[in-house]
């Protein structure tokens, strides 16, 4: 098994250097120069070449790649062009309340849904069954924006439980942090709720015409220790598999919901940082989430083992 | 007398079909008593396996429900009780076994554990005790090496032992009645009679009675008592097991025998005796003696007029206007 790990972890060190080699190039491709938006819309020609030559921008593609890549080698994402602070640091800052919201989005969204698409496929036709569909409609066709202010109007504005924007760091406590993330998580949950609950009933039907779950009621088992112990569980790995691409996903930045919510993560790091055309934050972001992809991946695969003793690596 | 252990009378067993009801089981009744093997033998849709699963409460009722008759047993009638009745019953007073040992066990628990939870949910048995329980069942059952075992995962082992394994958690509670939907259908012949021979050790040991649903009538003459043929969802004989294969009351019955007689001194160069056409499908509405259309002995009324299930001898029934002998088979 933990050879299984250092085989895949070290397997995904050519990967992260193609996804860098790719998108140093994609980047030079796009229209738009860093200098010209640091410099701003009045400076002079002149102004904006200086700052391109200390930003070493006038030397030719190749040159720029090799001391990129050098570097790279040896750990050092370089400096924002923008602001002049090491990438690692400004990078590093906007780690926790994305972390914290991915978190927190994907246990609301799991508590909720699996038990929903669960009933939904035990008691097809039941009132949970419709309710739980008519969620999965709405959180696939709402956007999180639109969803976003539907629950500050009534939650923040009107009954003030919750802060409108914002968000207090973890280490100010992690209630104050959970409290100040409640309403962004609950906004970003309603579409993962929606895809788990599918899945999960999905899952669940197959598994209830297994030969083993009349087994189970054979030998006189509870109802809903039948459902727990031997549908859920049996259900789990392709439920597993949505959780862990959204919380990938999630991580990867969500850019709308930080936005609105003014929660300082790497979404609008992300946004910010490609309008401002701050080439080494873009490029050590993306790294960050292709890691995230490996990494998740590989936390997905071990779990598929922990549930299934005939999965084994 | 003391009343069997189970009586069924008049079961009928319906397919819900849009408004209509189409009973695939017609009015059968038998009984089983105390530590008797019964066995119920019919071709793949004849009722057999729908009346094991009517008896155990398992019945899909959004497709299939029982809608006449009544099977008491001890006392209470099981297709009348309340879930939580019947659920309370299963796996303690009656168990049963399935025919695919493959996929009627859990693949993601150990099967110590998947038998403990039998104890556990009727007993209240803590932790510990029903999973050394467990292991002695796998003893019990021949399971070699059952410390072990117990700790292992279904895909570990073999069809011939996963049949053992759903038998020890059948037989944990020691049941009053034990069903076993053609237990070694899906096993190598070889393990087929290790594992009929252990249902018959266990029956005489534990006091069991076993209702064994196959349509091999090798199986019906290694263990039954008495035997019960099935055909198109009716009872057409019913005699104690000897009696059958001597003097058989019924011409389908009869032609089973024969086929089987037959190829036990096949010789090169023969022919397989069959019994010519089929089974009318489940569900079809036949008006009179459903083998009518395939039996040799068929008269005119025969396919109009439905015979009685109607006592030949004190302990054989049989559903014939004809009677014996039954010489050929088929038409």
């Amino acid at each position: 098994m933990l050879g299984y790990v250092a085989v895949r972890l070290l397997s995904a060190i050519p990967v992260l250097g193609i996804v860098a080699v790719f998108v140093f190039f994609l980047l030079t491709m796009i229209p738009g120069d860093p200098a010209q938006v640091i410099a701003g819309d009045f400076a002079s020609p002149e102004q904006v070449q200086q700052i391109r030559a200390a930003l070493q921008l006038d030397r030719p593609l190749a040159e720029r790649f090799v001391a990129w890549a050098l570097r790279l080698a040896s750990g050092d994402f370089g400096k924002s062009l923008f602001s002049g602070i090491p990438v690692a640091q400004l990078v590093g800052q906007r780690i926790e309340p994305t972390l914290m919201l991915a978190t927190m989005t994907v246990c609301i969204a799991v508590a909720i849904a699996v038990p929903l698409g669960l009933v939904a496929a035990y008691k097809p036709g039941g009132w949970v069954a419709r309710a739980s569909m008519t969620v999965a409609v709405l959180g696939f066709s709402l956007p999180v924006f639109i969803v976003a202010y539907l629950l500050v109007y009534p939650f923040a504005l009107g009954l003030r439980w919750f802060p409108v924007q914002g968000y207090v760091p973890l280490s100010q406590g992690l209630w104050a942090c959970l409290h100040s993330l409640t309403l962004p998580a609950l906004a970003l949950s309603l579409l993962y709720i929606a895809l788990i609950a599918r899945v999960t009933r999905a899952a669940v039907l197959e598994v209830l015409r297994e030969d083993y779950v009349r087994t189970a009621h054979a030998k006189g088992l509870a109802e809903r220790r039948v459902l727990v112990r031997h549908v859920l569980r049996n259900a789990a790995v392709p439920v597993v598999t949505v959780v862990g691409i959204g919380f990938a996903a999630l991580l990867g930045g969500v850019v709308v919901t930080e936005t609105i919510f003014s929660i300082p993560g790497l979404g609008r790091l992300t946004a910010d940082s490609i309008l401002r055309r701050d080439y080494p934050v873009v490029q050590a972001l993306i790294l960050l989430f292709s890691t995230v992809y490996v990494v998740v991946n590989l936390g997905v695969d071990l779990i598929y083992a922990a549930i299934d003793p005939r999965i084994r690596y | 007398m003391m009343a069997p252990l189970l009586d069924v009378q008049g079961l009928e067993i319906s397919l819900r079909t849009g408004d209509a009801a189409r009973p695939l089981v017609h009015d059968l009744s038998f009984r089983i008593e105390a530590g008797e093997a019964l066995c119920l033998v019919g071709e793949s849709g004849s009722g057999k396996s729908v009346t094991a699963l009517a008896l155990m409460g398992l019945l899909d009722p959004k497709k299939l429900r029982p809608t006449a008759g009544r099977a008491m047993f001890e006392g209470q009638d099981l297709l009348a009780l309340p879930p939580d009745r019947m659920r309370a019953l299963r796996g303690h007073r009656i168990a049963m076994v399935f025919q695919e040992p493959m996929s009627a066990l859990n693949p993601v628990q150990r099967i110590g554990d998947q038998i403990a939870e039998t104890i556990r949910e009727h007993r209240g048995t803590s932790a510990r005790d029903a999973e050394s329980q467990a292991v002695d069942l796998l003893d019990l059952v021949q399971v070699p090496d059952a410390k072990r075992r117990a700790r292992e995962y279904p895909h570990q082992l073999s069809g011939g032992m996963r049949q053992r394994v759903m038998i020890a958690m059948a037989v944990a509670l020691r049941p009053a009645l034990l069903i076993a939907d053609e237990p070694t259908t899906a096993l190598d012949v070889t393990i087929q009679a290790q594992v009929l021979s252990l249902i018959d050790d266990l029956r005489r040991e534990l006091g069991t009675a076993v209702l064994l649903i196959t349509h091999d009538l090798g199986v019906v003459a290694e263990i039954a008592d008495r035997v019960l043929v099935l055909y198109a969802g009716r009872a057409v004989e019913q005699a104690p097991v000897a009696t059958l294969f001597d003097a058989p009351e019924h011409p389908y019955t009869a032609a089973l025998i024969q086929s089987i007689r037959h190829l036990q001194n096949f010789a090169e160069g023969d022919r397989l005796i069959e019994i010519p056409g089929g089974m009318p499908a489940p569900g079809r509405w036949v008006e009179g003696c459903a083998f009518a259309e395939r039996c040799a002995y068929a008269l005119p009324d025969c396919a109009t007029r439905l015979p009685d299930f109607r006592r030949r001898a004190p302990e054989h029934f049989a559903a014939c206007w004809r009677t014996p002998p039954f010489g050929g088979a088929g038409k």
